[in-house]
Protein backbone atom coordinates (compact mmCIF):
# COMPACT_ATOMS: atom_id res chain seq x y z
CA UNK A 1 0.00 0.00 0.00
CA UNK A 2 1.49 3.26 -1.11
CA UNK A 3 1.91 6.19 0.65
CA UNK A 4 -0.44 8.15 -0.69
CA UNK A 5 -3.36 5.45 -0.69
CA UNK A 6 -2.54 5.09 2.85
CA UNK A 7 -3.22 8.89 3.44
CA UNK A 8 -6.60 8.34 1.51
CA UNK A 9 -8.08 6.08 3.08
CA UNK A 10 -7.13 8.07 6.65
CA UNK A 11 -8.49 11.16 5.49
CA UNK A 12 -11.47 9.42 4.47
CA UNK A 13 -12.12 7.43 7.74
CA UNK A 14 -11.62 10.94 9.90
CA UNK A 15 -13.62 12.78 7.63
CA UNK A 16 -16.37 10.08 8.02
CA UNK A 17 -15.80 10.46 11.78
CA UNK A 18 -15.75 14.02 11.49
CA UNK A 19 -19.76 13.95 9.66
CA UNK A 20 -20.97 12.08 12.87
CA UNK A 21 -19.11 14.93 15.23
CA UNK A 22 -15.99 13.95 15.94
CA UNK A 23 -14.18 16.49 17.41
CA UNK A 24 -10.89 15.15 18.05
CA UNK A 25 -10.69 13.54 14.14
CA UNK A 26 -11.40 16.82 12.81
CA UNK A 27 -8.93 18.96 14.21
CA UNK A 28 -6.57 16.40 13.49
CA UNK A 29 -8.00 16.02 9.68
CA UNK A 30 -7.64 19.78 9.70
CA UNK A 31 -3.93 19.87 10.91
CA UNK A 32 -2.73 17.47 8.69
CA UNK A 33 -4.82 18.55 5.71
CA UNK A 34 -3.21 22.06 6.76
CA UNK A 35 -0.04 21.25 5.94
CA UNK A 36 -0.37 19.22 2.93
CA UNK A 37 -2.55 22.36 1.07
CA UNK A 38 0.79 24.47 2.22
CA UNK A 39 2.87 22.31 0.64
CA UNK A 40 0.92 22.12 -2.45
CA UNK A 41 0.57 25.66 -3.07
CA UNK A 42 4.54 26.14 -2.16
CA UNK A 43 5.66 23.93 -4.93
CA UNK A 44 3.05 25.19 -7.37
CA UNK A 45 3.77 29.37 -6.54
CA UNK A 46 6.24 29.92 -4.39
CA UNK A 47 6.41 31.09 -0.94
CA UNK A 48 4.61 34.21 -1.28
CA UNK A 49 2.20 35.52 2.06
CA UNK A 50 -0.77 34.42 -0.33
CA UNK A 51 -0.57 30.91 0.53
CA UNK A 52 -1.48 30.99 4.11
CA UNK A 53 -4.24 33.14 3.35
CA UNK A 54 -5.56 30.10 1.39
CA UNK A 55 -4.59 27.72 3.50
CA UNK A 56 -6.90 29.07 6.27
CA UNK A 57 -9.66 30.05 3.70
CA UNK A 58 -9.55 26.33 2.37
CA UNK A 59 -10.04 25.18 5.69
CA UNK A 60 -12.59 26.93 6.49
CA UNK A 61 -14.70 25.78 2.90
CA UNK A 62 -13.58 22.53 3.26
CA UNK A 63 -15.45 23.13 6.76
CA UNK A 64 -18.19 24.60 5.19
CA UNK A 65 -18.53 21.80 2.05
CA UNK A 66 -17.55 18.81 4.88
CA UNK A 67 -21.35 17.19 4.45
CA UNK A 68 -20.37 17.26 0.70
CA UNK A 69 -18.02 14.81 0.68
CA UNK A 70 -19.08 10.83 -0.13
CA UNK A 71 -17.20 8.28 1.98
CA UNK A 72 -16.91 5.99 -0.89
CA UNK A 73 -14.97 8.53 -3.02
CA UNK A 74 -11.71 9.26 -3.19
CA UNK A 75 -10.82 12.48 -1.05
CA UNK A 76 -7.64 13.74 -3.11
CA UNK A 77 -10.50 15.02 -5.78
CA UNK A 78 -12.93 16.44 -3.53
CA UNK A 79 -10.21 18.51 -1.49
CA UNK A 80 -8.05 19.78 -4.85
CA UNK A 81 -10.87 21.16 -6.08
CA UNK A 82 -11.92 23.50 -3.29
CA UNK A 83 -8.60 24.51 -2.90
CA UNK A 84 -8.20 25.07 -6.46
CA UNK A 85 -11.13 27.59 -5.88
CA UNK A 86 -10.26 29.01 -2.93
CA UNK A 87 -6.63 29.83 -4.71
CA UNK A 88 -7.78 30.82 -7.72
CA UNK A 89 -10.73 33.38 -5.93
CA UNK A 90 -8.07 34.84 -3.66
CA UNK A 91 -5.68 35.65 -7.03
CA UNK A 92 -9.12 37.72 -8.41
CA UNK A 93 -9.59 39.60 -5.70
CA UNK A 94 -8.94 43.20 -5.33
CA UNK A 95 -7.10 42.45 -1.89
CA UNK A 96 -3.06 43.08 -2.68
CA UNK A 97 -1.16 40.42 -0.43
CA UNK A 98 2.36 41.67 0.25
CA UNK A 99 5.49 39.76 -0.63
CA UNK A 100 7.92 37.96 2.37
CA UNK A 101 10.57 40.52 0.81
CA UNK A 102 8.56 43.61 0.70
CA UNK A 103 8.87 43.51 4.97
CA UNK A 104 11.92 43.36 4.92
CA UNK A 105 12.54 46.10 2.13
CA UNK A 106 11.89 49.45 2.87
CA UNK A 107 10.33 51.96 0.47
CA UNK A 108 10.20 51.14 -2.81
CA UNK A 109 10.32 47.63 -3.86
CA UNK A 110 12.03 45.91 -6.97
CA UNK A 111 10.94 42.65 -7.29
CA UNK A 112 11.93 42.33 -10.81
CA UNK A 113 15.36 40.90 -11.90
CA UNK A 114 15.74 40.13 -8.31
CA UNK A 115 16.57 36.95 -6.44
CA UNK A 116 12.91 36.86 -5.08
CA UNK A 117 11.35 36.63 -8.98
CA UNK A 118 14.07 33.73 -9.78
CA UNK A 119 12.44 32.16 -6.62
CA UNK A 120 9.02 32.65 -7.73
CA UNK A 121 9.55 31.97 -11.37
CA UNK A 122 11.10 28.64 -10.79
CA UNK A 123 7.53 27.50 -9.17
CA UNK A 124 5.34 25.03 -11.50
CA UNK A 125 2.65 27.61 -12.27
CA UNK A 126 4.60 30.73 -12.66
CA UNK A 127 7.36 28.94 -14.90
CA UNK A 128 4.55 27.50 -17.05
CA UNK A 129 3.28 30.98 -17.62
CA UNK A 130 4.09 33.45 -20.75
CA UNK A 131 6.54 36.09 -19.25
CA UNK A 132 3.62 38.61 -20.03
CA UNK A 133 0.79 37.06 -17.76
CA UNK A 134 4.02 36.64 -14.81
CA UNK A 135 5.40 39.62 -14.33
CA UNK A 136 1.78 41.22 -14.11
CA UNK A 137 0.58 38.55 -11.48
CA UNK A 138 4.14 38.71 -10.02
CA UNK A 139 3.99 42.47 -9.35
CA UNK A 140 0.25 42.69 -8.68
CA UNK A 141 -0.39 39.89 -6.83
CA UNK A 142 2.63 38.84 -5.06
CA UNK A 143 4.45 42.04 -4.72
CA UNK A 144 0.99 44.09 -3.62
CA UNK A 145 1.44 47.20 -6.32
CA UNK A 146 -1.15 48.76 -7.92
CA UNK A 147 -2.27 48.61 -11.57
CA UNK A 148 -0.43 52.04 -12.25
CA UNK A 149 2.44 50.95 -10.44
CA UNK A 150 2.81 47.66 -12.22
CA UNK A 151 1.94 49.74 -15.64
CA UNK A 152 4.73 52.04 -14.69
CA UNK A 153 7.07 49.55 -13.89
CA UNK A 154 6.41 47.41 -16.88
CA UNK A 155 6.28 50.60 -19.41
CA UNK A 156 2.55 49.35 -20.32
CA UNK A 157 -0.64 50.87 -19.80
CA UNK A 158 -3.21 50.22 -17.12
CA UNK A 159 -5.56 48.64 -19.29
CA UNK A 160 -3.20 45.87 -20.69
CA UNK A 161 -2.06 45.52 -17.15
CA UNK A 162 -5.59 44.64 -16.51
CA UNK A 163 -5.92 42.72 -19.14
CA UNK A 164 -3.29 40.66 -18.54
CA UNK A 165 -4.12 39.82 -14.83
CA UNK A 166 -7.41 38.55 -15.99
CA UNK A 167 -5.91 35.99 -18.95
CA UNK A 168 -3.18 35.33 -16.06
CA UNK A 169 -5.45 34.07 -13.76
CA UNK A 170 -7.16 32.30 -16.52
CA UNK A 171 -3.88 30.99 -17.40
CA UNK A 172 -3.34 30.13 -13.99
CA UNK A 173 -6.69 28.18 -13.73
CA UNK A 174 -6.11 25.69 -16.79
CA UNK A 175 -2.65 25.10 -15.33
CA UNK A 176 -3.76 23.70 -11.99
CA UNK A 177 -6.71 21.94 -13.64
CA UNK A 178 -4.91 20.35 -16.40
CA UNK A 179 -3.11 18.10 -13.16
CA UNK A 180 -4.19 14.48 -12.79
CA UNK B 1 -1.40 34.79 9.15
CA UNK B 2 0.72 32.88 11.14
CA UNK B 3 1.20 28.98 11.83
CA UNK B 4 -0.33 29.70 15.49
CA UNK B 5 -3.38 31.27 13.77
CA UNK B 6 -3.98 28.32 11.96
CA UNK B 7 -3.81 26.28 15.01
CA UNK B 8 -6.77 28.64 16.23
CA UNK B 9 -8.84 28.71 13.07
CA UNK B 10 -8.46 24.91 13.27
CA UNK B 11 -9.36 24.45 17.16
CA UNK B 12 -12.46 26.75 16.49
CA UNK B 13 -13.53 24.85 13.90
CA UNK B 14 -13.23 21.56 15.67
CA UNK B 15 -14.98 22.83 18.96
CA UNK B 16 -18.30 22.02 19.59
CA UNK B 17 -18.89 20.14 16.35
CA UNK B 18 -22.07 19.28 14.91
CA UNK B 19 -22.71 15.90 12.88
CA UNK B 20 -23.45 16.87 9.36
CA UNK B 21 -26.12 14.90 7.38
CA UNK B 22 -23.65 13.84 4.22
CA UNK B 23 -25.19 15.66 0.74
CA UNK B 24 -23.06 14.03 -1.44
CA UNK B 25 -24.99 12.48 -4.00
CA UNK B 26 -25.86 13.82 -7.94
CA UNK B 27 -27.88 11.68 -9.56
CA UNK B 28 -30.72 10.95 -7.41
CA UNK B 29 -31.11 14.46 -6.88
CA UNK B 30 -30.78 15.29 -10.10
CA UNK B 31 -33.50 13.01 -11.03
CA UNK B 32 -35.84 13.88 -8.55
CA UNK B 33 -35.87 17.49 -9.72
CA UNK B 34 -36.19 16.71 -13.04
CA UNK B 35 -39.52 14.65 -12.59
CA UNK B 36 -40.92 16.58 -9.91
CA UNK B 37 -40.19 19.71 -12.32
CA UNK B 38 -41.77 17.77 -15.47
CA UNK B 39 -44.87 16.58 -13.27
CA UNK B 40 -45.21 20.26 -12.33
CA UNK B 41 -44.81 21.34 -15.83
CA UNK B 42 -47.44 19.05 -17.20
CA UNK B 43 -49.75 19.36 -14.19
CA UNK B 44 -50.12 22.97 -14.78
CA UNK B 45 -50.05 22.59 -18.46
CA UNK B 46 -52.61 20.58 -18.65
CA UNK B 47 -54.86 22.81 -15.99
CA UNK B 48 -54.38 25.73 -18.38
CA UNK B 49 -54.78 24.45 -21.45
CA UNK B 50 -55.49 21.13 -23.65
CA UNK B 51 -52.93 19.45 -25.25
CA UNK B 52 -52.69 20.54 -29.64
CA UNK B 53 -54.95 17.90 -31.06
CA UNK B 54 -52.71 14.88 -33.01
CA UNK B 55 -49.89 15.50 -30.88
CA UNK B 56 -49.50 12.38 -29.08
CA UNK B 57 -49.73 10.71 -32.34
CA UNK B 58 -47.13 12.97 -34.19
CA UNK B 59 -44.04 11.69 -32.07
CA UNK B 60 -44.99 8.26 -33.35
CA UNK B 61 -46.01 8.94 -37.24
CA UNK B 62 -43.38 11.48 -37.72
CA UNK B 63 -40.06 10.59 -36.60
CA UNK B 64 -38.32 14.04 -37.32
CA UNK B 65 -40.69 15.47 -34.78
CA UNK B 66 -39.91 12.49 -32.17
CA UNK B 67 -36.06 13.04 -32.85
CA UNK B 68 -35.98 16.99 -32.23
CA UNK B 69 -38.47 16.20 -29.08
CA UNK B 70 -36.08 13.46 -27.33
CA UNK B 71 -33.04 15.32 -28.45
CA UNK B 72 -34.62 18.16 -26.58
CA UNK B 73 -35.24 15.77 -23.93
CA UNK B 74 -31.81 14.30 -23.40
CA UNK B 75 -30.16 17.78 -23.29
CA UNK B 76 -32.70 19.24 -20.83
CA UNK B 77 -31.61 15.90 -18.70
CA UNK B 78 -27.82 16.82 -19.47
CA UNK B 79 -28.63 20.30 -18.09
CA UNK B 80 -29.73 19.14 -14.66
CA UNK B 81 -27.11 16.55 -13.93
CA UNK B 82 -24.13 19.02 -14.69
CA UNK B 83 -25.92 21.30 -13.00
CA UNK B 84 -25.89 19.14 -9.57
CA UNK B 85 -22.54 17.88 -10.52
CA UNK B 86 -21.40 21.70 -10.06
CA UNK B 87 -22.93 21.13 -6.61
CA UNK B 88 -20.48 18.82 -5.04
CA UNK B 89 -16.64 19.97 -5.33
CA UNK B 90 -14.27 17.80 -7.58
CA UNK B 91 -17.81 16.17 -9.26
CA UNK B 92 -17.59 17.76 -12.21
CA UNK B 93 -16.51 16.02 -15.67
CA UNK B 94 -15.94 18.19 -18.71
CA UNK B 95 -16.71 16.07 -21.31
CA UNK B 96 -20.37 15.98 -20.18
CA UNK B 97 -20.47 19.86 -20.16
CA UNK B 98 -19.60 19.55 -23.90
CA UNK B 99 -22.07 16.95 -24.29
CA UNK B 100 -25.10 18.87 -22.79
CA UNK B 101 -24.07 21.92 -25.19
CA UNK B 102 -23.71 20.32 -28.28
CA UNK B 103 -26.94 18.26 -27.66
CA UNK B 104 -28.40 21.64 -27.37
CA UNK B 105 -27.05 22.97 -30.26
CA UNK B 106 -28.37 19.85 -32.03
CA UNK B 107 -31.73 20.51 -30.48
CA UNK B 108 -31.91 24.50 -31.66
CA UNK B 109 -30.88 23.06 -35.30
CA UNK B 110 -33.68 20.99 -35.66
CA UNK B 111 -35.73 23.97 -35.62
CA UNK B 112 -33.63 25.87 -37.78
CA UNK B 113 -33.35 22.94 -40.36
CA UNK B 114 -37.46 22.61 -39.52
CA UNK B 115 -38.16 26.26 -41.28
CA UNK B 116 -36.92 24.68 -44.82
CA UNK B 117 -38.36 21.19 -43.90
CA UNK B 118 -40.41 21.36 -40.73
CA UNK B 119 -40.98 17.86 -38.64
CA UNK B 120 -45.30 18.45 -39.59
CA UNK B 121 -47.11 20.94 -41.11
CA UNK B 122 -47.15 24.28 -39.46
CA UNK B 123 -50.36 25.13 -38.59
CA UNK B 124 -51.81 27.56 -35.71
CA UNK B 125 -54.20 24.37 -34.12
CA UNK B 126 -53.39 24.44 -30.49
CA UNK B 127 -52.07 27.90 -30.20
CA UNK B 128 -51.85 28.91 -26.46
CA UNK B 129 -52.52 32.65 -25.66
CA UNK B 130 -49.88 33.05 -24.01
CA UNK B 131 -47.07 30.84 -24.45
CA UNK B 132 -44.22 32.67 -23.56
CA UNK B 133 -45.67 33.98 -20.39
CA UNK B 134 -46.92 30.61 -19.77
CA UNK B 135 -42.92 29.28 -20.33
CA UNK B 136 -41.87 31.66 -17.37
CA UNK B 137 -44.50 30.28 -15.01
CA UNK B 138 -43.60 26.69 -15.57
CA UNK B 139 -40.09 27.13 -15.46
CA UNK B 140 -39.63 29.97 -12.59
CA UNK B 141 -40.62 27.46 -9.18
CA UNK B 142 -38.32 24.79 -10.69
CA UNK B 143 -35.35 27.00 -11.28
CA UNK B 144 -35.57 28.11 -7.92
CA UNK B 145 -36.37 24.76 -5.87
CA UNK B 146 -33.91 23.64 -7.72
CA UNK B 147 -30.90 25.96 -7.27
CA UNK B 148 -32.08 25.67 -3.14
CA UNK B 149 -30.99 22.01 -3.54
CA UNK B 150 -27.63 22.73 -4.97
CA UNK B 151 -26.97 25.52 -2.80
CA UNK B 152 -27.38 22.81 0.16
CA UNK B 153 -24.65 21.53 -0.91
CA UNK B 154 -21.40 23.41 -1.57
CA UNK B 155 -20.98 25.23 -5.93
CA UNK B 156 -17.69 26.35 -6.13
CA UNK B 157 -19.02 27.72 -9.04
CA UNK B 158 -22.71 28.83 -8.00
CA UNK B 159 -22.38 31.08 -11.50
CA UNK B 160 -22.29 28.19 -13.73
CA UNK B 161 -24.44 25.72 -11.59
CA UNK B 162 -27.39 28.93 -12.06
CA UNK B 163 -26.66 29.01 -15.69
CA UNK B 164 -27.05 25.08 -16.40
CA UNK B 165 -30.30 24.95 -14.23
CA UNK B 166 -31.32 27.90 -15.74
CA UNK B 167 -30.80 25.85 -19.38
CA UNK B 168 -32.60 23.11 -17.83
CA UNK B 169 -35.15 24.80 -16.25
CA UNK B 170 -35.84 26.66 -19.25
CA UNK B 171 -35.85 23.55 -21.93
CA UNK B 172 -38.62 22.20 -19.91
CA UNK B 173 -41.88 23.98 -20.72
CA UNK B 174 -39.85 24.36 -24.30
CA UNK B 175 -40.23 21.04 -25.02
CA UNK B 176 -43.86 20.35 -23.25
CA UNK B 177 -45.09 23.32 -25.54
CA UNK B 178 -43.88 21.09 -28.57
CA UNK B 179 -47.19 18.92 -28.06
CA UNK B 180 -49.51 21.58 -25.80
CA UNK B 181 -48.75 24.71 -27.97
CA UNK B 182 -48.81 25.27 -31.96
CA UNK B 183 -46.29 23.25 -34.20
CA UNK B 184 -44.19 26.15 -36.49
CA UNK B 185 -40.63 26.31 -36.51
CA UNK B 186 -40.25 30.09 -36.60
CA UNK B 187 -42.98 30.20 -33.56
CA UNK B 188 -40.79 27.80 -31.48
CA UNK B 189 -37.85 29.43 -32.06
CA UNK B 190 -39.27 32.77 -30.91
CA UNK B 191 -41.94 32.19 -28.24
CA UNK B 192 -40.75 28.60 -26.55
CA UNK B 193 -36.90 28.66 -27.39
CA UNK B 194 -36.24 32.18 -27.04
CA UNK B 195 -37.73 33.03 -23.47
CA UNK B 196 -34.94 30.29 -21.81
CA UNK B 197 -32.35 33.09 -22.56
CA UNK B 198 -34.49 35.00 -19.82
CA UNK B 199 -34.42 31.79 -17.68
CA UNK B 200 -30.60 31.56 -17.92
CA UNK B 201 -29.79 34.77 -16.89
CA UNK B 202 -32.19 34.42 -13.82
CA UNK B 203 -30.28 31.16 -13.24
CA UNK B 204 -27.06 33.65 -13.57
CA UNK B 205 -28.56 36.01 -11.03
CA UNK B 206 -29.48 33.60 -8.39
CA UNK B 207 -25.94 32.28 -8.72
CA UNK B 208 -24.32 35.56 -8.09
CA UNK B 209 -26.65 36.57 -5.37
CA UNK B 210 -26.34 33.01 -3.67
CA UNK B 211 -22.50 33.35 -4.08
CA UNK B 212 -22.57 36.13 -1.77
CA UNK B 213 -24.46 34.81 0.74
CA UNK B 214 -21.92 31.77 0.65
CA UNK B 215 -18.92 34.24 1.01
CA UNK B 216 -20.72 35.51 3.42
CA UNK B 217 -20.75 32.92 5.24
CA UNK B 218 -17.14 31.72 5.33
CA UNK B 219 -16.56 35.38 6.23
CA UNK B 220 -18.86 34.84 9.79
CA UNK B 221 -16.79 31.59 9.87
CA UNK B 222 -13.95 33.36 9.73
CA UNK B 223 -15.16 36.41 12.18
CA UNK B 224 -16.22 33.84 14.31
CA UNK B 225 -13.05 32.54 14.76
CA UNK B 226 -11.19 35.54 15.69
CA UNK B 227 -13.70 36.76 18.38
Amino acid sequence: MTRAHKDELRWSHWMSQAQNGDESCYAALLEELGNVIAAYLQVRFGSIDLIEDCVQESLIAIHSARHTYDTKRLFRPWLFAIVRNRMIDLLRSQRSYKSILEKNASGHIDILGTPIEDEVNKSMVFAALAPAYRDVLLLTKVAGYTTSEAAKTLGISENVVRVRVHRGIKATRKILQSEP
Amino acid sequence: MTNRKRTDLINTLSKDLQPVSPRNGIVFPALLWFIMSWIYVVALSLYLGPLRTGALESLIKSPQFAFESLVGLISGALFCLIAFQEAIPGRRHQWLVWLAFISALLWISCYIAGLSFPAIEPSWDGKRAHCVLEAYLYSGPPLIIGYRLIYQRYPLNSLRAGIFLGMSAGMLPALFMQISCMYDPRHILTHHIAPISIIVVSGALLGIIFNKRKHIHDFDNIAHTRH
